[in-house]
């Protein structure tokens, strides 16, 4: 796999850090892969043991280098493991190294990546998605077995579906965000990014539960959930918001999403086609309000003092300006200034507070709504992945990207993102929502569309191979 | 609605975030553009007595006050930028 790397990468990008340091630290994948081998002739036999997987980059790696895409923390070796990566490494799992991401996770294409766009291995001049491109990145290109990826708008689901592979972004709280350097607090929610469904439930395994470090962690229902893989969505009952449908731009990603819609019809799902959605037209102000109004806080412990870039100043506070001025990129710096305005006296009202008044709208209606649905289906992106630099200039159109994701981490709900065919020869994505811990629901619903399309055993061919 | 460059350095100074022109000249036009799009919010009539959100419902989340094994001092200052006999050194804080 590290060879796989080394061949694939250099055109990729995907990667930030490859972890194979011959040094022979306990830390480099290598020193892992023998512990592993340890492992598994003393009978160790669990699902992930030995298995390669990458870290997107702003997932604390003690020992391995963690950036969060960002020159300011550009040479930071974090002084502990996020939990999610101790509960990887208590199965032996073998981490690679870590995936290239927006800065701070602020984007949709990992163009706001400090070091380096990473390119979408079916087509080399488009764009990943974002924030997590690297991880799925890797993962079509088969430079991993699954990565991990955080979701605070769509990062997790957008590059998924652009990229043809699953990705899950988890009930808020299912997973502990301990060591996952915090952009916006309330939205924030590490998941698996993988080929298959099933590798999408194992990895969940793995990582979900209450952790100590984590106030905001919940505890799971004690469920594998491969038990939730069953390819039968008989009696299922799934609804369909059509205002989301006409909202798609490229025809070819609404006939995918159609495709399988029918599916879900001709298979003895109930489908409701007319779901309403009153507050959905909102989600996108309410997250681009509140996610930089947190953000603005969060980033605020850059000081060039404990950790990080530190610019040269005569006066503390010049070098402490001076420290965010060099380290944060455009994006960073933008949503913090809009953060800090939503905030600010006079503002806090009209943005702020209106926006977490209609962010409870918008949990209450899709409260109101899984009382009669078990899933909901839903695009994943209005179009298929669009060419490198082609809206890296305008942040609103930028935005507007994440218009099907958003809903998901404003109420906190679960949500996949699966393949679903192709539009122009790249990846279309179908996304499935479903209720608070309702990832069974939504696993099963996605293993069966997975099942009964073959969509996830198409595989990018790169131009080397 | 739109936010004037006299407005973005004053929210910058906020932050202690230091701008250059060019960047000054590019955030006043790019947060006019997306404070239009949150103009939507305005027609958003709140019920009386809505609450503000958030995902969890409270619970008490406390643990027991008891003392925990701490970091090794040299691992938590091995990426602080200036230290000096085993403290982080920073500039004076006061003139």
């Amino acid at each position: 796999m590290i060879s796989r790397i080394h061949t694939v990468d250099p055109i990729i990008r995907a990667f930030t850090t490859i972890n194979d340091t011959p040094n022979s630290s306990e830390s480099s994948a290598p020193a892992q892969a023998e512990v592993a081998d340890l492992a598994i002739q003393a009978g160790a036999t669990h699902s992930l043991i030995g298995i390669p997987g990458q870290i997107k980059d702003n997932i604390c790696t003690l020992g391995i280098r963690t950036t969060c895409g960002s020159r300011m923390l550009e040479d930071f070796y974090p002084p502990y493991n996020a939990t999610v990566i101790n509960k990887l490494l208590h199965h032996h799992s073998v981490i690679l190294g870590k995936g290239n991401m927006d800065e701070f996770a602020m984007g949709s294409s990992t163009e706001n990546s400090a070091f380096y766009p990473t390119r979408n291995p079916w087509g080399l001049t488009k764009v990943p998605g974002g924030s997590s491109g690297g991880p799925a990145a890797a993962v079509a290109a088969g430079e991993c077995m699954y990565a991990l990826g955080s979701d605070t708008g769509g990062s997790i689901r957008q590059p998924a579906a652009l990229c043809g592979v699953v990705g899950l972004k988890p009930t808020y709280g299912l997973v502990s965000r301990y060591g996952l350097i915090a952009f916006a607090s309330s939205l924030d929610q590490i998941g698996p990014i993988t080929r298959d469904v099933t590798d999408t439930a194992i990895v969940l395994n793995a990582i979900a539960g209450e952790d100590p470090y984590d106030s905001t962690s919940i505890s799971p229902p004690s469920t594998d959930y491969r038990s939730a893989l069953i390819p039968d969505v008989t009696g299922l009952r799934v609804g369909v918001p059509s205002k989301l449908i006409d909202q798609i731009t490229e025809p070819g990603v609404r006939a995918a999403i159609e495709s399988s819609i029918k599916l879900f019809e001709d298979n003895g799902a109930l489908v409701d086609r007319d779901v309403k959605l009153d507050y959905y037209d909102y989600a996108l102000a309410v997250y681009y309000i509140l996610a930089p109004a947190e953000a603005s806080a969060n980033l605020a412990r850059y000081d060039g003092v404990k950790y990080g870039l530190s610019a040269d100043a005569d006066t503390m506070w010049q070098a402490l300006e001076a420290t965010k001025g060099l380290g944060f990129g455009p994006e960073v710096k933008r949503r913090i200034i809009l953060g800090t305005y939503a905030l600010s006296s006079g503002y806090y009202d009209a943005y702020y507070r209106k926006a977490q008044q209609a962010r409870a709208l918008i949990i209450q209606e899709f409260s109101s709504l899984f009382s009669r649905y078990d899933v909901l289906l839903a695009p994943v992106t209005p179009s298929t992945a669009f060419e490198l630099g082609a809206k890296v200039d305008d942040p609103v159109e930028m935005y507007l990207n994440d218009v099907f994701t958003i809903p998901s981490n404003i109420a906190g709900i679960p949500s996949i993102s699966i393949p679903a065919g192709f539009s122009n020869n790249m990846p279309v994505g179908l996304q499935i929502l479903g209720p608070w811990m309702g990832e069974s629901a939504i696993l099963r619903a996605a293993y069966f569309h997975e099942q009964a399309t073959g969509w996830s055993t198409y595989h990018p061919t790169l131009s080397q191979e | 609605m739109s936010i004037t460059k006299q407005e973005v350095l004053y929210l910058a100074s906020l932050v202690k975030m230091s701008l250059s022109q060019d960047e000054l000249d590019k955030l006043g036009t790019d947060l006019s553009q997306i404070l239009k799009q949150f103009q939507v919010l305005e027609q958003l009539e709140i019920p009386e007595g809505a609450q503000a959100s958030h995902p969890h419902s409270n619970r008490s989340i406390l643990r027991a006050d008891q003392s925990a094994e701490a970091y090794d001092s040299g691992l938590m200052l091995q990426n602080a930028p200036h230290v000096q006999e085993n403290l982080i050194r920073v500039k004076a804080i006061l003139d």
